[in-house]
């Protein structure tokens, strides 16, 4: 028997089906049938016990340790990639949930860390279902988010201007101005009264409101860029 | 040396040079050093809000040098930086110096992009060259030449260093530096370039300021263009943004920037990391900690107190006044009066001294009639020499000059910024953030200088607001001199001043929350350049002192005078009565107060701190009591500052808007009087 590691689309969605059905613990054949074809059904069920991935009987289908781990990664991939399209893209929940559907197949273990990062390590898909935890999830520093409005930064913390939300341009516009606009390293004196951030060697004053949408990814330890070579690439 | 006519359109065919750049880099520094004319110069944005003009002597004849305010970009974002576009627009034969913060090279590259693009000819100054040092920062200057073209003189202004070669160069080279914008905004240029021609040395920096969809940029096009081409120029813009289907300022924007950032790159090194001096940058952290700051403040205005209030209004009015005024000049004055003008009269005498109040002793011929008007006119009651320059030299003055110093310190120091992040929050509830906290403050040396700089805010309502809570409630120095010295002379002490702060601060935020309420306008967040704090120049202080006491002695005194003139007249052709009588029902039944303080009043439409200084001789004679001065003093210092606030008023907010305000602040005051003194009947506060 050969080992098989690359699964085709259709075997990750069978898999995630057998997921979500024992989530509902209504992991048997009956609940099965109706979602695919008979003819499709009985062969990926065959293919799949014996590459090792399920064990079936009957009334139920479990799956086997790697059987397991491999699901619970492909799981893990399509509730993140709904929650990016629907929280942070803005994508209605029936076209998140399809076009999940497709990205999910394609985006690489490390892509996914970084998406799981980017969204501050969540619990749960929009359809409030549970996210499985992975790698980065269990490393205690990186649990903060990839991306955070200033106002979550600590004072004496550095920087990396991502994105500014809302679409008040003449704010954004006097933003750039100053200096703080996509791209720039910036780091936060302090939070209250008002923030202030020291962008190169100027300190500028923002109401914390006006901080909340200025979205910055953390210049520390791990993820630290030699910020005296600042990359405008990313404009 | 040519007389500076106020009209430039006269000056057509002169040289000029412009002095342009970020604000608070120092522009104003190098225009006092080139022009050897004071202008103000302080350690925060903002200083200047108007074109200053004076002439520098170079080898090929005097040039006009402008001094502009300070701009972050040529598409503006406030009206300050719209004066300065402009300026640069409308002489587009001027040489550009502009002046960069050394260690702040990007955000000074980002308006040189700019100004290569309109095809300026120029050279740059980097300023703070010894803060750039300090902080370790290196910057390749013939790197800077060989990419922009012209010259990049390190220097230090305020110790008048690197500057020579501004005083003897001539002829300037063009900014070339060209940069590739997205492909639409490229073959956008090229249909609007021909529509410019003739408008500016390029084109090309022109096209882009129309297709950033700036409006400002359009009302300034308005009658320089026909109207049939503007409307071709904004069909195109509008094409073009259609068909980028996004910002195209913001794209502009972000393109120069990376470029800046670019050249940064190549240019600016840092060597070794800052040093921070201990003593400053724990200062600072103080000064904007939201309990430590509040605390810095009390201490700040502790020691104000002690200063000018103290020190100012007490000691030094004591030695001018009592000292000078009364025991020397006074007597020496009326001596010399009599002998010059004689007629039959008597004046009392005060512990020995000779004093100005005098009664006639017989009937006067027509020609001692005469004398006695002149006598009367020079060191009568309401006598030039003691009252007008009494007031405004021995009593005002003092204060004003202490004032001043003070005032001067915390400029400098870069303490005033820091004030604008303490109060945000506060100023929020009256529609307002902490960048009105400046125009404010200044209001406490001027209230008309103060009303210009509310072109440093950003919408029309802060500019409202501002503008009318300065007219009504914030005291200028003049003012806050008179008031500490009746406050002290009435016998009130500490706790008439604490009343009548209280009752002013109040005021200024019930009136700003509900103009707030009343003026439409967005909500406008908090966006502001924090300078640093630097150790204040002990010789600009005084030269800033001496500047503003001068403009003191030179628009305060003479009204003084005319005031006291037209006091003169009303009471001589015994018009005083007549106005005492009509101003009966609202100064003896609606304020209570005695009826001679109807001449208070009437001083107080012309300045304010004037109409104060009328209850001075009310308290000097004792025919008012402690509660008739707080009511007296709170109802005029809520009257408009002075004539000359009220023209800058109408000026900088248009004759309705102007002529509202006026009125409205008027009804206030005398609301607020009235109230106060039925409130001190029925709750009489020990004073």
């Amino acid at each position: 028997m050969v080992e098989k590691t690359v699964l085709t689309e259709q075997e990750e969605m069978f898999l995630k089906e057998v997921w979500c059905l024992r989530e509902k613990q209504k992991n048997n054949i009956a609940s099965l049938q109706p979602i695919f074809p008979q003819k499709q059904w009985v062969s990926l069920l065959k293919t799949l016990s014996e590459s090792g991935f399920i064990v079936s009987s009957d009334d139920s289908i479990e799956f086997t340790d790697k059987g397991e781990a491999c699901t619970q990664a492909i799981i893990r991939r399509r509730r993140l990639t709904e929650l990016l399209l629907y929280n942070i893209l803005n994508v209605s929940l029936n076209i998140s949930t399809s076009n999940a559907c497709k990205i999910e197949h394609l985006i690489s273990d490390e892509v996914t860390e970084r998406i799981c990062a980017f969204l501050g390590h969540p619990t749960q898909c929009p359809h409030g279902n549970p996210i499985p935890p992975g790698h980065c999830c269990s490393k205690h520093e990186s649990v903060r988010p990839l991306i955070e409005p200033l106002t979550n930064f600590s004072p004496g913390e550095k920087g990396k201007v991502i994105f500014i939300a809302g679409n008040d341009s003449n704010r954004l516009n006097r933003l750039t101005s100053l200096g703080v606009y996509p791209g720039t390293v910036l780091t936060l004196r302090q939070r209250k009264p008002a923030a202030i951030v020291r962008v190169g060697e100027t300190d500028i004053a923002l109401e914390p409101s006006l901080a909340k949408k200025i979205y910055c990814r953390t210049l520390s330890k791990q993820t630290c860029e030699n910020s005296s070579t600042l990359n405008i690439d990313t404009l | 040396m040519p007389k500076l006519p106020n009209d430039t359109r006269t000056l057509l065919g002169v040289q000029k040079t412009i002095l342009f750049g970020n604000p608070n880099v120092g522009k104003s520094v190098i225009f006092g050093r080139l022009t050897n004319q004071y202008v103000a110069v302080s350690n925060y944005p903002g200083t200047t809000v108007t074109i200053t003009r004076g002439w520098m002597n170079q080898a090929s004849g005097p040039v006009l040098l402008l001094d502009s305010p300070g701009i972050n970009n040529l598409l503006p974002n406030s009206e300050d930086e719209v004066v300065t576009r402009n300026i640069l627009l409308s002489t587009h034969e001027a040489d550009i110096v502009q002046v960069i913060d050394a260690k702040n090279l990007k955000r000074g590259l980002f308006l040189t992009i700019q100004l290569s693009e309109l095809g300026r000819s120029g050279v740059v100054v980097l300023n703070m060259w010894d803060e750039a040092q300090l902080a370790g920062y290196t910057v390749d200057t013939a790197r800077l030449q060989q990419i922009f073209g012209v010259s990049f003189l390190p220097a230090v202004a305020i110790h008048n260093s690197g500057l020579s070669d501004l005083r003897t160069k001539r002829e300037y080279p063009s900014f070339h530096y060209e940069i590739q914008y997205p492909g639409l905004i490229e073959e956008a240029l090229k249909e609007l370039a021909p529509y410019f021609q003739g408008l500016g040395k390029s084109p090309r920096g022109l096209g882009l300021m129309a297709l950033s969809g700036d409006s400002t940029y359009f009302q300034f096009l308005h009658g320089k263009l026909p109207a049939a081409i503007l409307e071709k120029i904004q069909a195109i813009c509008k094409k073009t943004a259609v068909a980028m289907n996004t910002d195209l300022r913001q794209i502009i924007d972000n393109t120069r920037m990376a470029e800046a950032q670019k050249i940064t790159n190549l240019v600016l090194r840092q060597s070794y990391p800052k040093k921070e001096k201990r003593i400053w940058s724990s200062l600072e952290e103080i000064s904007l900690h939201p309990i430590g700051g509040f605390l810095l403040l009390g201490v700040v205005l502790y020691f104000l107190y002690l200063f000018v209030g103290i020190f100012g209004a007490g000691t030094m009015v004591g030695w001018i006044e009592e000292s000078l005024f009364e025991n020397h000049l006074h007597p020496l004055l009326i001596k010399t009066c009599d002998f010059l003008l004689p007629f039959p009269h008597e004046h009392e005498h005060n512990e020995g001294i000779l004093t100005k109040d005098s009664k006639v002793t017989a009937t006067l011929l027509w020609w001692q009639k005469i004398f006695r008007f002149l006598h009367d006119f020079l060191i009568g009651e309401y006598g030039l020499f003691t009252m007008a320059l009494t007031y405004g030299l021995a009593i005002i003055f003092p204060v004003v000059l202490t004032f001043f110093l003070a005032f001067g310190l915390l400029e400098d120091l870069g303490y005033l910024s820091r004030l604008s992040v303490l109060l945000n929050q506060i100023f929020r509830l009256m529609g307002l953030n902490g960048k009105a906290v400046l125009p404010m403050i200044l209001g406490l040396g001027c209230d008309t200088m103060a009303t210009v700089t509310t072109r440093i805010l950003d919408t029309r309502k802060e500019r409202i607001i501002v503008t009318f809570l300065l007219a009504l409630a914030v005291p200028c120095s003049a003012q806050l001199a008179v008031i500490m010295f009746l406050l002290e002379a009435g016998g009130l002490g500490w706790k008439g001043i604490m009343i009548w702060s209280g009752i002013v601060v109040a005021i200024i935020f019930i009136a700003g929350f509900l103009a707030s309420l009343i003026i439409k306008g967005e909500e406008n967040p908090l966006i502001l350049e924090i300078p640093p704090f630097r150790l204040p120049l002990l010789r600009n202080i005084f030269l800033k002192t001496l500047a503003r006491v001068e403009w003191y002695l030179k628009e305060v005194i003479p009204i003084f005078i005319i005031g006291t003139a037209i006091l003169f007249l009303l009471k001589e052709l015994e018009f005083l009565s007549v106005i005492e009588k009509l101003l009966h029902p609202l100064v003896v039944t609606w304020l209570g107060l005695p009826q001679e303080s109807a001449s208070a009043f009437l001083m107080g439409f012309f300045r304010r701190d004037y109409g104060a200084a009328g209850f001075i001789k009310m308290a000097q004679e004792g025919i008012i009591t402690k509660q008739q001065i707080l009511v007296g003093l709170t109802t005029i210092t809520l009257f408009v500052p002075c004539v000359a606030n009220l023209l800058v008023m109408v000026k900088e907010r248009g004759w309705k808007m102007g002529i509202n305000m006026f009125v409205i602040v008027m009804i206030i005051a005398f609301l607020i009087g009235g109230i106060l003194h039925r409130v001190l009947q029925w709750f009489p506060i020990a004073l």
